[in-house]
């Protein structure tokens, strides 16, 4: 087992507690870690959408083979999930800030609210892929 | 921890433990115990006394007032982490899995070195600093500013929040945890300090304070109801406000 690089030295030889592979998944924990998930996912979808634009501006054959991409499943599926990955990030963004300045700072609230940004995945999901897809 | 069985007297409940033994250098493993159920509202404390006195006294975990107040049998119980002594068996599901504190150095079996935890908390400086003349009586407070202790006087820095978070985990070497922002957030909002530019200038760090990422964890696991994050954030505000 690895050793933790800030346990004294004269416990090198020990074994560490489990950790991540134990601890049981708190709502909590699993929005803030999902709000790191969907920044890097929006830096690489900021990346997609600044090629796509660039190729589109190249020449005008372009713009036709670009939205013939975009209605293709490909294109529609990183559309659903750049909106997806964009609501909650927002959403969760938002909670972050209030919490910075103080709003919803009980137990109890912080709970609820990570409940309420996590709803935001599903419904997003439905919303856009029925406007996608239907 | 709810979701579990009722447990009523005369009642078998199983346990899964964690156990190490430097001595035999064997990898940890989960040993299984069967203990009855001998009185109403008994802890998990009383389960892990149970099976040292009548089954096996090799079993080793610390323990002391047995009644929420020292923070000595601080584990994680059933993925989550939170004091034995006050954990109450009625509700946990079964087979009730017992491990150390996470992330920690294990000693033996469910005791683990805390060194590096007491090292940070002690590197806040946690007692009062004054500069001015002591006053002959004592330092007065109103009942507002007592009030601002609420909430944060209560850790008894048994580690359970410290150990639940997973930033802790990967940085604890320079993050410096819940529990001990907690009680320096105590010394930031007493009235009677008169070390707070020092406070929270030794704080303004990068991995120090600014590790935390909301996880919430810490708030989950205190047995004391304290919220850790809470107090994060007010030496966040604390730090943006000295500034103007």
């Amino acid at each position: 087992m690895p050793t933790h690089p800030h346990h004294h030295a004269s416990s090198s030889s020990r074994p560490q507690s489990p950790r991540l592979s134990i601890y049981r998944w708190q709502t909590t924990m699993i929005a803030s870690i999902l709000h790191r998930i969907s920044g890097g996912m929006l830096i690489i979808s900021m990346l997609v959408s600044i090629y796509l634009f660039s190729y589109i501006i190249s020449n005008t054959e372009n713009l036709f083979i670009t939205i013939d991409w975009m209605r293709s499943w490909q294109g529609t599926l990183f559309l659903w999930l750049f909106g997806i990955t964009a609501t909650y990030h927002w959403s969760n963004g938002l909670r972050f800030l209030l919490l910075d300045y103080g709003i919803g700072e009980s137990r109890e609230r912080m709970k609820q609210s990570a409940n309420l940004v996590l709803w935001t995945i599903p419904l997003s999901a439905i919303t856009l892929g029925t406007w996608l897809w239907l | 921890m709810t979701d579990g069985p009722t447990t009523t007297l005369g009642t078998t409940i199983t346990l899964d433990i964690f156990r190490y033994h430097p001595e035999q250098g064997k990898k940890p493993i989960m040993q299984r115990f069967h203990v009855t159920i001998n009185k109403s509202g008994m802890k998990l404390l009383d389960a892990l006394n149970s099976i040292k006195w009548h089954q096996d006294n090799t079993l080793t975990y610390r323990r002391s007032c047995g009644e929420g107040v020292c923070g000595s049998d601080g584990v994680n119980i059933n993925g989550v982490n939170g004091l034995a002594c006050i954990t109450p068996i009625e509700g946990l599901k079964q087979p009730i899995e017992i491990r150390p504190l996470p992330g920690m150095s294990v000693i033996r079996d469910l005791v683990v070195d805390m060194t590096h935890f007491f090292d940070q908390y002690r590197s806040i400086k946690p007692w009062m600093q004054t500069t001015t003349p002591t006053p002959e009586h004592e330092h007065l407070q109103t009942p507002r500013e007592r009030q601002q202790l609420n909430g944060l006087y209560e850790c008894i820095l048994c580690g359970c929040c410290t150990t639940s978070c997973p930033s802790w985990w990967w940085n604890g070497d320079k993050f410096l945890g819940p529990a001990t922002l907690l009680q320096a957030n105590r010394w930031i909002q007493d009235s009677r300090d008169e070390a707070t530019e020092e406070r929270l200038e030794h704080l303004e760090d990068n991995f120090k304070l600014y590790r935390c990422h909301q996880i919430m964890n810490c708030m989950q696991a205190c047995p004391k109801s304290l919220n850790p994050t809470k107090a994060i954030n007010e030496i966040k505000r604390a730090i943006v406000e000295r500034k103007g």
